[in-house]
């Protein structure tokens, strides 16, 4: 692992991703990520499940 | 619908202090710019528009000037002039040629497609790009950008994955 590449999309309400791969050919991906970063975010809106 | 809001020179300036479509949306009522459109003219016509800029981390400040009520013309005259005042970043001039007409290409091209399927149109931010060529500097993002390729991240990447860092 020599670097961590990102990108930052804006999600306004309705904007949805569609079913896609992030195969760029090159060759060099070995495992991707997602950040979430969710303005005025509450427990009560709903998270992840704790892991046992 | 922005680009037709919008003046061309308004609208690339916007673009090259890092606002885009998912910084500008206008919505207008259907009715509304119905009427527009059928403008001889098409002037300035009111809308409300939602506006963020992409140089500020504060609630208030993504959302500088707010929700905005008045002409098209008038909103895009005071977005200018705050970055003008050098309350934001300048742009570099290599980022200012051929954005618009970048953007129009894509837009016309997922409007050909709409027509035999699904389309959309999406305008991500480069952040590696962006730190490594120096854009918007003093914009929050690059510290994001540097934590993630950090020597601790890094490592954690590799522990995640089993590769070595």
């Amino acid at each position: 692992v020599t670097k961590i590449d990102a990108q930052a999309t804006l999600y306004r309400p309705a904007d949805f991703l569609t079913t896609m791969h992030d195969d760029t050919g090159a060759g060099e991906r070995l495992a991707a990520y997602t950040l979430g970063l969710t303005a005025r975010m509450a427990a009560r809106l709903g998270r992840p499940a704790a892991v046992p | 619908v922005v680009s037709k809001a919008l003046s061309d020179a308004v609208l690339e300036e916007l673009f090259d202090y890092g606002y885009h479509t998912k910084n500008v949306d206008v919505i207008f009522k259907r009715g509304r710019l119905r009427r527009w459109i059928r403008r001889p003219s098409r002037g300035p016509m009111r809308a409300t528009v939602w506006c963020a800029s992409p140089t500020s981390s504060s609630p208030e400040g993504r959302r500088s000037p707010g929700r905005h009520s008045g002409t098209d013309h008038r909103l895009g005259c005071d977005l200018l002039h705050r970055h003008r005042r050098g309350r934001h970043p300048q742009p570099r001039a290599s980022r200012r040629a051929g954005t618009a007409d970048v953007i129009a290409g894509k837009l016309h091209a997922a409007t050909l497609r709409a027509r035999t399927g699904f389309a959309y149109v999406y305008l991500g931010y480069p952040m590696i790009d962006a730190f490594v060529e120096g854009r918007d500097p003093g914009h929050p993002i690059h510290a994001l950008t540097a934590f993630l390729n950090s020597p601790e991240l890094i490592a954690f990447g590799a522990a995640m994955t089993g590769e070595p860092a």
